[in-house]
């Protein structure tokens, strides 16, 4: 996933897309190191060190990686399945939608 | 092909160039095209399912509904129409199409052969203790799986088959917003009366699995506003999901392994 996700992360660049992680790995010092040699960007909630954390055990995920697409007012607007080409189609789709909201506010 | 290989071999050694065109022409006349066929099939079967659409839509009310549903055509002569056409020819496109078609068909047993065995265990097998592994198994089932679960939940003797069964019916029915109120139901029921049961050496405890179903079908479908989550970052620094409104985010349950 990590190639797919920076690519994602350049491609969107200055735009109004972010990923946001919740990461269930048991040792945060080993996994700062991780996230600096795989050159992470993105921002991690902690799932207090286990697949069975209070995140992923209240959002029921049993199976990794689990992803969920939100728009800009906080819509649930895709699920897994999400691979590939359908979460490009995905954020080609939504993305110019909160750049048009931006715009809209902003006036 | 038996007949066509020596001729092969002996035109080839006749002339070394590209091999002579009525061979291949020839053998692919003899081939049967059943494509033509398949997808006439199809399209009668759509178009009967259209107008009873149509007829279900122009109901006025809830009464009108259940009696169309009544007369919801089935695919069971379109399915066993497909099946005579692919084995004439079962390695053709046409087949690949008709037979992907039969696997979403609904026909009027709506079962598929796991869900006729399923039902078949219900009525002979009743009484075995391995029921539990059957039911906890299908949690990834499709909707005709719903009934034999069921049955085995109602006849059971054993409270921790029940529970397994009414767990994965309650799951399997909560996928589908059509029947989503019934599966939480059913997960209401698993949690009150079945909380005490537990499978895989007491690493899943089905009143917790059934909390956390419940949980994903009423706040987590698509269209809903995605619940908060606040929590620390990586580093150890408190944020909000809802920090990042505004834009879009693809939210990734991962971990470095």
């Amino acid at each position: 996933m990590y190639p797919h996700e920076r690519s994602l992360v350049s491609e969107y660049a200055s735009r109004p897309f972010a990923i946001i992680g919740v990461n269930s790995d048991k040792d945060r010092e080993v996994l700062k190191e991780r996230i600096l040699e795989e050159s992470i960007t993105w921002r991690s909630f902690w799932n207090g060190g286990s697949t069975s954390g209070p995140i992923s055990t209240q959002w029921n995920v049993s199976g990794w990686p689990t992803l969920y697409l939100i728009d800009h007012e906080g819509v649930i607007r895709y699920k897994d399945p999400l691979r590939g080409d359908l979460l490009e189609e995905a954020l080609k789709e939504l993305v110019p939608l909160a750049e048009k909201a931006l715009e809209t506010g902003g006036r | 092909m038996i007949l066509t290989l020596p001729l092969l071999f002996f035109a080839g050694t006749l002339s070394p160039g590209p091999l002579p065109p009525p061979l291949l022409v020839s053998s692919a006349s003899l081939r049967l095209d059943i494509t033509e066929a398949v997808e006439a099939e199809i399209s009668n079967f759509d178009t009967l399912f259209e107008t009873w659409v149509a007829t279900y839509r122009a109901a006025e009310d809830d009464a009108g509904r259940e009696a169309a549903l009544e007369n919801r055509p089935t695919a069971d002569d379109a399915v066993k129409n497909l099946f005579g056409l692919v084995e004439t020819e079962p390695a053709g496109d046409g087949a690949f199409k008709a037979l992907t078609w039969i696997m979403r068909a609904y026909t009027s047993e709506g079962m598929s052969p796991s869900a006729q065995a399923l039902s078949l265990l219900a009525e002979h097998h009743i009484e075995s203790e391995q029921l539990k592994d059957v039911a906890m198994n299908l949690s990834r089932g499709t909707a005709d799986m719903v009934p034999g679960l069921l049955t085995i939940a109602e006849k059971s003797p054993h409270h921790d088959v029940q529970g397994c069964a009414i767990l994965s019916a309650g799951i399997i029915l909560g996928k589908d917003p059509l029947t989503r109120e019934r599966g939480v139901k059913l997960l209401e029921k698993v949690i009150a009366d079945y909380s005490d049961v537990t499978h895989y050496d007491g690493r899943l405890e089905l009143g917790k699995k059934a909390t956390g179903e419940l949980y994903v079908m009423r706040n987590l479908q698509i269209g809903m506003t995605v619940p908060e989550i606040e929590a620390e970052d990586v580093d150890g620094v408190a944020f909000k999901l809802s920090d990042y409104r505004g834009k879009v985010i693809l939210l990734d349950f991962w971990g470095d392994w």
